[in-house]
């Protein structure tokens, strides 16, 4: 092996540390804000959520007020999405599908069956969530 | 295969959820109930306020409580605590349902037929 292909492994492994350390340190700089933020948002999240089983009490009269309130959840969402972890995560891929669901439930009158269902999926995300939360609280 | 926690935890979240849609639904009726006595020895009574709803459903009798702290200094993050339970005719616990973050919903929906919130709504907008 020549010193111009040590070199060049080298230059390679350095750039391979490089990115490791650029991923490493962008996942401990979300984890700090994720710890910030994640408590305001839970609970803001799960509002929400109430707020729609409040609606589905007597939807006939609230379908309006559902469809409003999904707008306040997908603003949720997606400042839950950007923290919770890296873009294959478990929890980021969850909440994404969860705010792709709410976006497309946005753009036309929901029935009660679909909305319900809605509601479901969002009280499931948000037990996860706080699952993980806890989890992390170890940490 | 193994069954996660986070699996495990679905599947009661869905079970409260189902009985929050039966309560919503009027399926499920709800009234007041007295809290379980405590030892005289409890302390706890001075600090802890409860709240008790009873239900029947499928040969089974539910009991919801909510349980809130009476002093502020001993707030930690979460104020109020739910407890779903199976009990029997004597009113003592055969089996408390794991808390999960539906259990509030659930109280939700009990409050508002309780209260009859709906009705006084109505009533509300129908006023001229």
């Amino acid at each position: 092996m020549t010193l111009s292909d040590a070199g060049s492994i080298a230059s390679l492994v350095s750039l391979v540390l490089t990115m490791f350390v650029f991923f490493n340190v962008r996942e401990i700089r979300r984890g700090v804000l994720y710890k910030a933020r994640a408590p305001d948002l839970l609970k803001s999240l799960t509002n929400h959520k109430s707020a729609l089983n409040t609606y589905l009490t007597d939807y006939a009269a609230s379908a309006r007020d559902f469809q409003r309130q999904l707008s306040l959840i997908e603003g949720t969402l997606l400042a839950l999405e950007r923290k919770v972890g890296w873009w294959l995560s478990q929890e980021r891929r969850a909440i994404r599908n969860a705010r792709h669901l709410v976006s497309r439930s946005r753009s036309n009158a929901l029935a009660y069956e679909p909305a319900e269902w809605l509601y479901n999926q969002l009280s499931l995300l948000v037990e996860r969530l706080e699952q993980d939360w806890r989890d992390r609280e170890w940490l | 295969m193994a069954i996660t926690s986070q699996e495990s935890s679905s599947r009661w979240t869905e079970a409260v959820l189902k009985l929050t849609k039966l309560t919503r639904e009027g399926r499920i009726t709800w009234t007041r109930g007295v809290p379980p006595p405590k030892k005289p020895t409890d302390m706890s009574s001075l600090l802890l306020t409860e709240e008790v709803f009873v239900a029947d459903y499928d040969n089974q009798r539910l009991r919801f409580r909510r349980t809130s702290t009476n002093v502020n200094v001993l707030l930690t993050q979460r104020r109020h605590t739910y407890t779903l339970e199976i009990v029997d005719a004597k009113g003592d616990t055969i089996w408390t349902f794991p808390v999960v973050e539906a259990l509030e919903d659930l109280y939700q929906a009990i409050i508002y037929h309780q209260a009859g919130i709906g009705a006084f709504v109505d009533r509300l907008l129908g006023q001229s």
